[in-house]
């Protein structure tokens, strides 16, 4: 104000002025707050749109979004595989689904209530359940722990039962079961056997069905290359996607499908879901018999006492097969049996039977579920449907879960690494008091009794200053490792009491402070002490309040020196948490774990900018 | 071929040698010269010297000539600058008796005792943890220093080292090009920020919350956002901005030219906010008659800014200033963060030469001597600082309105 003159202020020419340093601080202020509005947006990110750069994450106001985010979640976020495998689709990641058309409500819930109730847990997995770090807990994992923790009691328990030595309750979590994938097999493990046994009480939105049709889909899509075109044009077909070539029950008529649909079965479709007709088993004992040649040595191979092939069973136990004893039966899958004795059991296939038994022809199952099916094969659970249907019901839920699931994840980080807050507040306490304490002391003793060295010591206290902190870091650290001083607050505090710049500012204000003030004060009659709590203290408020803001700001973020000295990660600090967290945590999350960390700060800030700006403060020449 | 070759060695250390040899043997593989033999056994020596300190006896008695007699030079300097100095100051006190001995009434022998105990514990500290470790680390300079084994004392051959070394010379390039780039982009700034906001009437409080926000984070988080926003995929923040306007999408970090400027832009953009307190703070101290003066003799708004406001704060904008290039000499930890020395060590700054030395060659006497040669290019700059302020501090300006 005082360099635009208060009269004339309403003159037009002052005004443009005024206009013109409005625009260029406005416009400096939105260039300053973009990186830190980006930072905060980016904050409440995840997977899929931690590349998006808007102010206003997108999924607040697009459906599309949440749902990508949802899915993602809920399939695994760097496992486009896993969504297109699923739905036969060929997207190239998860930000790239479009946008479905309005869900039929009534076949979604009728598929709903089929699947909770009628397809077997061991056509179900866990959805939510991949974590991009094991520290990044997914809600799978949360329930899974708990229910572990309240069926043993506590980790040791735990330990003891399973063979295992975790360190932390952290450190559990549930296999990713590969159903669809023929090369995998369950372990008996007891941490499967607890998975199973809360697998049946858990609620059913954790869990999704898998579909075998998907794995159909998958494998013509890379057949192909992911080119429709192509599959048209080798079975002089016309489907619009992948996902629309059927699965069929039995040997297709085409030629050049009946061929691929062998090879899938044979080579690709898991054992676990299969139904062999007991008329396989003669052509399995020949089988057998081709490759042990005698029964005598199939009993030596496997310590087993048979008298003839023929009383060799079928195994039976597909779900948790040991692998090793499976291998003939395996084997005869791939290359001899023949496919008509071999029944897939897919959840399509389970609805569509369910369906037709209930309504009895298509046309009748067109009308009550308004859908509109031509063909048997085109009755198939509302996969895609069933997903956005959630998603477009569950709106609020799910974006209020979006927005603070970071902010939770990285709090329960802090905590669960609590020693850190403890350690940064002390540690922050001390300095900021002690350094309250020394340096104006200091600057005071300099200013006051106009000692004749007082330049000399000034220098003295400054010139260190000069020097990199590398310099002092190396012998300090081997000063405090003979004191066994390392990895203890003193290490952190003792080398920061005292500042020499801060000392020099003090002095500098000190010295404005008049000669007349000492003399009257003395006149009546006040000690040093006195002088120095009741007047000198007051006075100097803001320079105070500059160098405990400056003093807080380095002490907050130094994390270089306190790494090298408190290398126990029990004397931490926030900052070098921080920091660490950068080698396993997702960009977002160290965004959402920086904006906590920048809360402190701006609450200091405005205490001390409130006492700075209150008086006039600081002197102008020294 | 076979018969020739060796296996590799893989000790703790030998990954050392690939940040040299592998854009040497770049360099070969661009070239395609004939006489590859010549330029690898010049690698193979200057990973020698690097890793190993090993120089060949000839030259190192030629080094150790120059380095002597750079190292006693300096030292005759600083001592015939301190004779001089001590001299003049025995002069001036001769020739000004009265205010030599002046007595203030409320100077006893007791309040001198007093004053040293006030500042007690601020000497002891900064002995005890800047000045004794200072020496010590001089000591360390002198010899060949591992942390767990013994070290024997060596002289001046950290020094010789240090000023052989190609990266260090390197490093003294980027330090004075990014001290003085700091300088140009980012002093002004803050300066003319506290103008404006002294100036308007409604909304600085604001303002100036807004403006501090980017300090409020810390400079660590700082460095990271930003090497986000610098990633050199189209989906970075800087290349979707440059796409808009119709540029191609940049390398930013990697480019080793645009690199230096990239680490700078972080730091001009934490500092505006917290560097203008002060000067907003000295900014309300103006009596307002010297602008009313000002007025009355007709100054416009810029003769205004500048005989009125400029020259009052004088004094606090070339402390700042000396503070700025203090503080960008001592800039390591960012550009640690953001580029670790940069692409084709065009960000190599001796802050960094020095980290590198101690943390990752483990070789503290090198590193500690290069940390005092860094030291001593700024102990000029604090010894002119304090000169200024002494000479100026005949104002006084009473406190409080």
């Amino acid at each position: 104000m005082p360099i635009i003159a208060k009269i004339g202020r309403s003159s037009p020419r002052v005004r443009t002025i005024m206009g013109i340093f409005y625009v260029l601080l406005i416009t400096g202020a939105l260039v300053v707050l973009y990186p830190f509005l980006l930072l905060l947006s980016h904050s409440v990110a995840s997977e899929t749109d931690q590349y998006d750069h808007t102010i206003i994450p997108r999924y607040l106001h697009n459906d599309t979004a949440l749902y990508q985010k949802h899915v993602a979640d809920k399939y695994g976020h760097r496992f486009i595989k896993n969504y297109n495998r699923r739905y036969g689709t060929i997207y190239k990641a998860y930000n790239q689904i479009p946008k479905e058309q309005t869900p039929n409500k009534t076949y979604v819930d009728v598929w709903s209530d089929f699947k909770d109730n009628r397809i077997p847990h061991s056509m179900k997995q866990a959805a939510f359940s991949f974590e991009l770090h094991r520290k990044f807990t997914s809600p799978v994992n949360r329930i899974f722990r708990k229910y572990t923790l309240s069926k043993y009691g506590d980790l040791n328990a735990i330990n003891k039962h399973s063979n295992q030595h975790y360190t932390s309750i952290q450190d559990l979590s549930i296999f990713h079961e590969d159903f669809l994938n023929n090369n995998w097999f369950p372990d008996t493990s007891q941490r499967a056997n607890d998975w199973e046994e809360l697998k049946q009480n858990i609620d059913a939105s954790l869990l999704y069905t898998v579909n075998g049709e998907g794995i159909w889909h998958y494998f013509l899509s890379n057949k192909y290359h992911q080119n429709i075109a192509l599959l048209n044009q080798a079975h002089g077909s016309s489907y619009k996607a992948f996902n629309q070539v059927p699965f069929r029950e039995k040997r297709p008529t085409n030629t050049q499908e009946a061929i691929e649909w062998e090879t899938f079965i044979r080579t690709k479709w898991p054992l676990r879901f299969t139904r062999i007709a007991p008329e396989a088993l003669a052509s399995y004992h020949q089988f057998l018999e081709h490759r042990y040649t005698s029964i005598a040595h199939y009993n030596k191979t496997f310590s087993q006492t048979f008298k003839s092939f023929n009383e060799i069973a079928i195994p039976t136990d597909m779900h948790t097969a040991n692998a090793s004893s499976h291998l003939d039966w395996r084997d005869f899958f791939r290359e001899t049996i023949d496919l008509k004795y071999v029944e897939c059991i897919t959840a399509e296939r389970l609805f569509r039977s369910h369906l037709l038994n209930q309504h009895g022809n298509i046309q009748r199952i067109n009308l009550a579920l308004h859908t509109s099916f031509v063909h048997y094969y085109d009755i198939k659970p509302p996969w895609i449907q069933a997903d956005w249907h959630d998603v477009l019901t569950n709106r609020a839920s799910y974006k209020g879960y979006f927005l603070f699931r970071n902010y939770r994840e990285v709090i329960e980080y802090i905590f669960v690494h609590g020693r850190s807050l403890m350690v940064t507040f002390i540690f922050l306490t001390t300095v900021l008091v002690a350094q309250l304490i020394i340096n104006p002391l200091c600057a005071y003793a300099l200013s006051r009794f106009k000692l004749r060295h007082a330049d000399k010591i000034i220098l003295f206290l400054l010139v260190t200053m000069a020097f990199p902190i590398e310099v002092t870091m190396i012998p300090n650290f081997i000063t405090m490792r003979y004191f066994g001083l390392l990895n203890s607050y003193w290490a952190l505090i003792l080398p920061a009491i005292a500042n020499g710049y801060f000392i020099f500012i003090l002095k500098g204000y000190f010295d404005t402070i008049p000669i007349d003030l000492y003399e009257a004060a003395d006149l009546d009659g006040a000690s040093e002490k006195d002088i120095y709590f009741k007047i000198i203290t007051p006075l100097s408020h803001p320079i105070l309040a500059w160098m405990t803001l400056r003093s807080f700001m380095i002490a907050y973020g130094a994390f270089m020196f306190a790494m090298i000295l408190c290398q126990d990660s029990k004397m931490w600090t926030l900052m070098v948490w921080i920091y660490e967290m950068q080698n396993w945590a997702p960009p977002y999350l160290i965004s959402a774990a920086l904006i906590i960390a920048a809360v402190p700060s701006i609450i200091v800030f405005i205490i001390c900018q409130r006492i700075i700006m209150r008086d006039t403060g600081l002197p102008t020449t020294f | 071929m076979s018969a020739h070759s060796f296996p590799e060695p893989y000790l703790r250390g030998t990954n050392n040698i690939y940040p040299v040899i592998d854009p040497a043997l770049h360099e070969i593989c661009i070239r395609d010269s004939v006489n590859y033999q010549k330029e690898l056994d010049e690698v193979a020596a200057r990973i020698n010297t690097k890793l190993l300190g090993y120089v060949p006896e000839k030259t190192m008695r030629w080094r150790k000539l120059i380095t002597y007699s750079i190292f006693l030079t300096a030292v005759i300097l600083i001592s015939l600058l301190a004779f001089l100095y001590i001299r003049k100051h025995k002069a001036l006190l001769k020739r000004l008796p009265q205010q030599a001995k002046i007595k203030h009434f409320l100077m006893t022998g007791s309040l001198s005792r007093t004053a040293l105990f006030m500042m007690l514990p601020a000497l002891l500290t900064i002995i005890m943890w800047q000045y004794v470790p200072l020496f010590y680390s001089f000591y360390i300079a002198l010899t060949d220093y591992t942390i767990n084994a013994g070290s024997t004392f060596i002289g001046l051959n950290n020094f010789i080292d240090a000023l052989w070394q190609p990266d260090f010379w390197i490093g003294v390039k980027n330090t004075f090009l990014y001290v003085g780039l700091t300088v140009f982009m980012g002093f002004l700034g803050p300066i003319l920020l506290a103008l404006l906001l002294n100036e308007i009437p409604v909304g600085s409080m604001l303002l100036r919350f807004i403006y501090f926000l980017p300090a409020a984070v810390s400079p660590l988080v700082v460095s990271l956002l930003w090497v986000n926003f610098y990633a050199p995929t189209p989906e970075g923040l800087f290349n979707q901005i440059s796409l808009f306007f119709g540029f191609a999408p940049q390398e930013w970090l990697q480019n080793p030219r645009m690199a230096m400027i990239c680490i700078i832009l972080p730091g001009i953009w934490q500092n505006l906010g917290i560097g203008s307190v002060f000067y907003l703070a000295a900014l309300k101290n103006i009596p307002e008659d010297l602008y009313e003066v000002a007025d009355l003799d007709g100054a416009d708004i810029f003769l205004k800014t500048w005989h009125v406001t400029l020259m009052s704060i004088k004094p606090l904008i070339l402390i700042q200033l000396i503070g700025t290039i203090i503080a960008a000499f001592h800039a390591t930890q960012r550009i640690l963060v953001m580029t670790q020395g940069g692409p084709a060590k065009a960000t190599h700054t001796l802050g960094l030469e020095i980290f590198y030395g101690a943390f990752q060659y483990m070789r503290f006497g090198y590193a500690t001597a290069v940390a005092w040669i860094m030291g001593s290019f700024i102990v000029g700059f604090t010894f002119m600082q304090l000169n200024y302020v002494r000479k100026n501090r005949q104002h006084r300006v009473s406190i409080g309105k």
